[in-house]
């Protein structure tokens, strides 16, 4: 009875497995060979409406000069534009370089000064967006390096009435600092290049990432505005745009370069973040997912449901290990070597084979072609993301219960680039390479 | 018990497995791969990024004298000058010829079926005979008439530039005045200009951007023995009229639209009868057709194919997921981005004088008298019907 | 010299396609995504399945070389017992032979406990002192260690149970390895395939594969038997999870990434930044 049972949540364990394999697959032929969707990227030529900057900072003296100078050279409409950096309680020279630039720019930077109230990204936000009345507000890390058409490809989905969200490509910088770099290099370009814009291309439920992205003030208000009480307040938003009839785009052409951890505890912090905040989304959407509001296709149902599962997979594999290991003591033989070699391989590559698949051919869409190399070191990569996944998953769910874990401290990735005086940060952008002169 | 085989073993299997890791080892330890993606941000797609590249090349690398004789003839004004040529080579050894005065001295330095292997700087106005193949950049300082079948690997304009009928364009094309183009024209790049931009039937094109952008019927009236024109081609350019704002709407909604917060939610397929309004923006699931006449008082988005009538104004942006069909003497005040085919109706207006906006679709067909005050971008190709 | 009318045709396409310095500008990164064609449907079809019917059909001589390595290998490692044959029937219509060994590896005495657990705690001793830098390397360490003690603890609670032998093990093992050989196309005609890499690119690259496993698993069954015969028992688990097909994956995902590295076949026109192809490499056409 219990070897039946057992067997059973193999089964299943296997089961969910192949449900994201496929949905691995069938992302990475779509973005392969599907439909291409970008259907906002050519509006070039607009009546811009006013838009906000958001750049929620704490202790960011590091970088936060190359993200301002980089949005004072954005090609908007100045009169159109308002930056407002969030210094929430920084201890370091980030509230001198503030100053500094507000009293340079008083018309175009606007800082907001937290003294008070839960500190985090999320409350940040909300304490300063209820503050603005521009029509779209825009979110960057501080420590992000805008291009100058940025804010007008981030802007220009929203003159669809019906976009409540647009998230663009984040683009690692530090990319040859170490191998953590490298392989998190390719993570992203499989996140994005494929993963994302798959989703995107299928009209399914592409993530807004909080950063290099922005809201549109009417879906914000009409969602309750910037949760405090969650980790992952971008996955949220996500599903709590999409459960009100909101639309959230993703743009792939609309890069921005940022800064990955270069470490591995750095990198652990960062995945039990997210699967704090994500696993969190979970718990709250799915039912509400499941019980299929009427303006959603079945298929956004299942891909939101897939993606609010997508860091349960974790634990679901480390459980399938297990029940394997018992079966296997118990001395349960599968029917066949086909479904012997379908749960090794299921288990062997910490996942599938098609998260592999997804990285491989986003970077040779990127046309970065040696980088693939590096393919095999993902297992590294992996097997570190299902531990921190997993060890916070049963903290999460064992351990502390599912209480709202808040962001009651400044949550964010270590900063490496050198502090800046007034000019372009270090790591812009290399010119075009589009002129032919 | 010898543990020699063992290890011998062992590490034979081992080199066996890491072997295929050599790869992935070298770009490791010898990084040939490793910088961040390049141009991030910086690369846009801004139109006239090849001709301000063009520009800049020109003044890095144009002989200093060759610099004084352009502009010693500009500066003698637009009357004629006796034609001449001067060829030369930049400073990056490109070969060039600078004319002043018509065309005709091109024969000079063309090859006998008619294409011209440098770089043409053209000093004061210019009219050519036409035929001629550039295979170098063009650069017209003063106002340009280009003739029939020509064909120009790049042009830049500093004044306004007509190019003849069956002219084709295969990288880009400026004009820092107005840029027309004649019946029958291709341009395979992007073509952008400061001024106007005056389409001839049967013109094609891909992206093209201008402060307005005209469909207008061929020239009839010939160049001046200077090179200019008067200008209005076509006849005049007609503004949208300017609307008080929709209050209130008179259509009736169907039984399950639902007014969310920023728009009217219509599920399924939606018909705005004739003469009708809807104040608001408007998202329709389905398929929108839209009557004659009618008024949509903000933005609409359409999951299906949309149909819009003649004299139909939208006073916001249209999306469609799938294709779209404009009628005649439409205004669209906003853009107009739609993801498959559009067909924009004669003497329709997207956008306007003070209101710029785009067109976005896979294919643009432009029947006469459409202006767009801005940008057309048709991935698959756009035409002038 | 002025191009003959072919020679012109030739070249305004050329000049279409390139910038006046000669380089190519391809269609963006974001922008750029392949055609399925009828022939590369194709040749992600029908390829690997005549690939792997070939490889198919090779079990049976495969087999019989397999069993003559083992035959030199086992006695040179000073294990004891012939080498036996079993038939693989996977079908009614097709059966192959895969040898194995019959080796008997003994249940643990107390000196296998003792080495076992030293061998352990020496690994999570390594694991707890390794340098943050190679935390995956901590990971799996202690995670190998797990393994290797639930098998401890299994057998000290029921040393008697367990069902496994080592021939049985050696026999399923490359019953499983065969398998995998056989699947190895077919996975690389859903991966690789698709891609505009040279069709005799795609070929050598699966050949490489199926040819580098159908060495190594040999040389697995050998190491295992030998580990397991002198450790007993209580090593196979481990063996089976970490040291077995966890190896075939492991060297499959080094040769795929090295040949996705591998350049588009259709490169009429080069990228603009040479061999490391940033711009315009896509799936299907290269770079416009």
């Amino acid at each position: 009875m219990i070897v039946t049972i057992l067997i059973a949540l193999l089964w299943v364990v296997v089961a969910i497995l192949v449900v994201y394999t496929v949905r691995h697959y069938v992302f990475t032929f779509s973005r392969l060979f599907g439909r291409h969707r970008q259907p906002y990227v050519d509006i070039t030529v607009a009546e811009w409406p006013p838009v906000t900057v958001f750049i929620p900072c704490h202790n960011e003296q590091q970088v936060i000069t190359g993200s301002i100078e980089a949005l004072l050279a954005a090609d908007y409409p100045r009169d159109r534009l308002t930056i407002i950096p969030i210094d929430d309680r920084s201890t370091d020279a980030t509230g001198a370089i503030l100053r500094d630039y507000a009293a340079r720019y008083p018309a175009l930077i606007k800082p907001v000064w937290r003294t008070g109230g839960m500190p985090g990204k999320a409350a940040a936000l909300a304490e300063a967006s209820a503050r603005v009345g521009s029509e779209v507000h825009l979110v960057f890390d501080a420590d992000y390096i805008p291009g100058p058409k940025l804010l007008k490809q981030l802007v220009a989905p929203f003159f669809d009435p019906e976009v409540g969200a647009v998230m663009g490509r984040v683009v690692p910088q530090n990319v040859s600092r170490s191998l953590l770099t490298r392989l998190l290099d390719l993570e992203r370009a499989g996140g994005y290049q494929v993963d994302q814009q798959a989703r995107m291309n299928m009209g399914l439920v592409p993530q807004y990432g909080g950063t290099v992205g922005g809201v549109r003030r009417e879906a914000l208000s009409s969602v309750g505005g910037w949760r405090t009480d969650t980790l992952a307040e971008d996955t949220d938003m996500t599903f709590r745009l999409l459960l009100r009839g909101w639309e959230v785009v993703y743009q792939n052409r609309s890069e921005c370069y940022e800064e990955v951890p270069e470490n591995w505890p750095t990198r652990i912090r960062q995945i039990r973040r997210w699967t704090h905040g994500h696993n969190q989304a979970l718990t709250r959407y799915v039912n509400k997912l499941l019980a299929h509001p009427g303006h959603l296709s079945w298929l956004q149902v299942l891909d939101g449901t897939l993606l609010l599962g997508v860091f349960a997979v974790g634990p679901i594999l480390l459980l399938g290990w297990m029940l394997a290991l018992v079966l296997y003591y118990l001395g349960y033989q599968p029917s066949s070597s086909i479904f012997m070699v379908l749960i090794v391989s299921a288990f062997s590559t910490l996942g599938n084979f098609a998260a592999f698949f997804e990285v491989a051919t986003a970077t040779r869409l990127d046309g970065s072609r040696n980088r693939v190399r590096l393919l095999p070191f993902l297992f590294f990569g992996f097997l570190v993301s299902l531990m921190a996944v997993s060890q916070e998953t049963i903290k999460q769910f064992v351990g502390g219960g599912l209480g709202w874990r808040s962001a009651k401290r400044w949550d964010k990735t270590e900063r490496y680039r050198q502090p800046q005086s007034g000019g372009a940060g270090t790591g812009a952008a290399t010119h075009a390479d589009g002129g032919e002169a | 018990m010898s543990v020699t085989p063992f290890l011998l073993l062992l590490a034979a299997t081992a080199a066996w497995v890491l072997l295929p890791l050599i790869p992935a080892l070298r770009e490791l330890l010898r990084p040939t791969d490793a910088e961040p993606l390049n141009a991030v941000g910086h690369d846009a797609g801004d139109l006239t990024v090849f001709a301000d590249g063009f520009r800049d090349y020109l003044a890095r690398h144009l002989p200093a004298d060759a610099i004084a004789a352009g502009a010693a003839t500009r500066e003698g004004g637009s009357t004629a000058v006796a034609a001449s040529t001067r060829v030369g080579t930049l400073g990056d050894g490109s070969p060039y010829v600078q004319l002043t005065g018509d065309g005709a001295s091109l024969r000079d330095v063309a090859h006998a079926d008619g294409s011209v292997p440098r770089i043409v700087i053209a000093d004061g106005p210019l009219t050519l005979r036409g035929g001629e193949t550039f295979l170098l950049e063009f650069l017209a300082r003063g106002p340009m008439h280009g003739g029939r079948d020509a064909v120009y690997r790049a042009l830049l304009g500093e004044g306004d530039v007509s190019l003849g009928e069956g002219s084709e364009v295969l990288r880009w094309v400026h004009a820092a005045g107005d840029l027309s183009l004649g019946a029958g024209s291709i341009v395979h790049g992007r073509a952008s200009a400061l001024g106007r931009m005056l389409l001839a039937p049967n013109v094609t094109f891909s992206r093209i951007r201008a402060a307005r952008i005209a469909t207008v019927a061929p020239a009839t009236d010939a160049p001046a023995a200077d090179g200019t024109t008067d200008g209005t081609v076509g006849g005049s350019l007609e503004d949208p009229p300017i609307l008080p704002p929709v209050i209130s709407g008179t259509a009736k909604l169907p039984a399950g639209a639902t007014r969310e917060r920023g728009y009217t939610r219509i599920a399924g397929d939606y018909t705005l009868p004739a003469g009708g309004t809807v104040s608001g923006a408007l998202v329709v699931s389905g398929a929108l057709v839209v009557g004659d006449g009618a008024r949509i008082g903000g933005s609409v988005k359409v999951h299906g194919d949309c149909v819009i009538g003649d004299d139909v104004v939208v006073d916001g942006t249209v999306v469609c997921r799938r294709g779209a069909t404009l009628g005649q003497r439409c205004h669209v005040r906003g853009s107009l981005a739609v993801e498959r085919d559009v067909a924009i109706g004669a003497g329709s207006w997207i956008g306007g004088p003070t209101t710029p906006a785009s067109v976005a679709a896979d294919t643009v067909l432009l029947r006469q008298g459409v202006q767009v005050f801005g940008a057309i971008s048709a991935r698959h190709g756009g035409r002038v019907g | 010299m002025a191009p003959s009318n072919d020679g012109r045709g030739r070249l305004l396409g050329e000049l279409r396609a390139r910038g006046s310095r000669g380089g190519v500008i391809g269609e963006h990164r974001a922008m750029v995504s392949g055609r399925l064609t009828p022939s590369r449907v194709l040749s992600m079809v029908v390829v690997p399945v005549l690939l792997s019917a070939l490889v198919a059909l090779s079990l049976q001589p495969l087999g019989d070389v397999w069993r003559l390595a083992l035959e030199r290998l086992i006695p040179w490692l000073g294990l004891p017992g012939p080498i036996g044959f079993a038939s693989a029937t996977p079908s009614a219509l097709f059966g192959f032979y895969v040898p194995h060994v019959t080796t008997p590896a003994p249940l643990p005495g107390v000196w296998h406990y003792w080495a076992v657990g030293g061998i352990c705690a020496l690994v999570l001793a390594v694991s707890l002192v390794l340098p943050v830098r190679l935390m995956p390397l901590r990971y799996y360490l202690r995670f190998a260690t797990l393994i290797q003690l639930s098998s401890i603890l299994y057998f000290a609670i029921r040393p008697d149970s367990f069902p496994y032998a080592l021939p049985q093990y050696t026999l399923g093992f490359l019953q499983a390895g065969c398998a995998v050989l056989v699947l190895v196309p077919l996975v690389l005609g859903l991966t690789f395939y698709p891609f505009d890499i040279a069709v005799w690119r795609k070929v050598l690259l699966t050949a490489m594969v199926v040819g580098h496993m159908a060495v190594l698993l040999p040389l697995q069954v050998a190491l295992h038997s030998y580990v397991v015969y002198h450790l007993s028992l209580l090593a196979l688990p481990t063996m089976f999870f970490l040291w077995g097909l966890l190896i075939e994956v492991f060297v499959f995902v080094a040769f795929y990434g090295w040949g996705m590295s591998w350049p588009d076949a259709a490169r009429a026109t080069p990228a603009l930044r040479g061999g490391q192809g940033r711009r315009g490499a896509n799936a299907e056409g290269g770079a416009r």
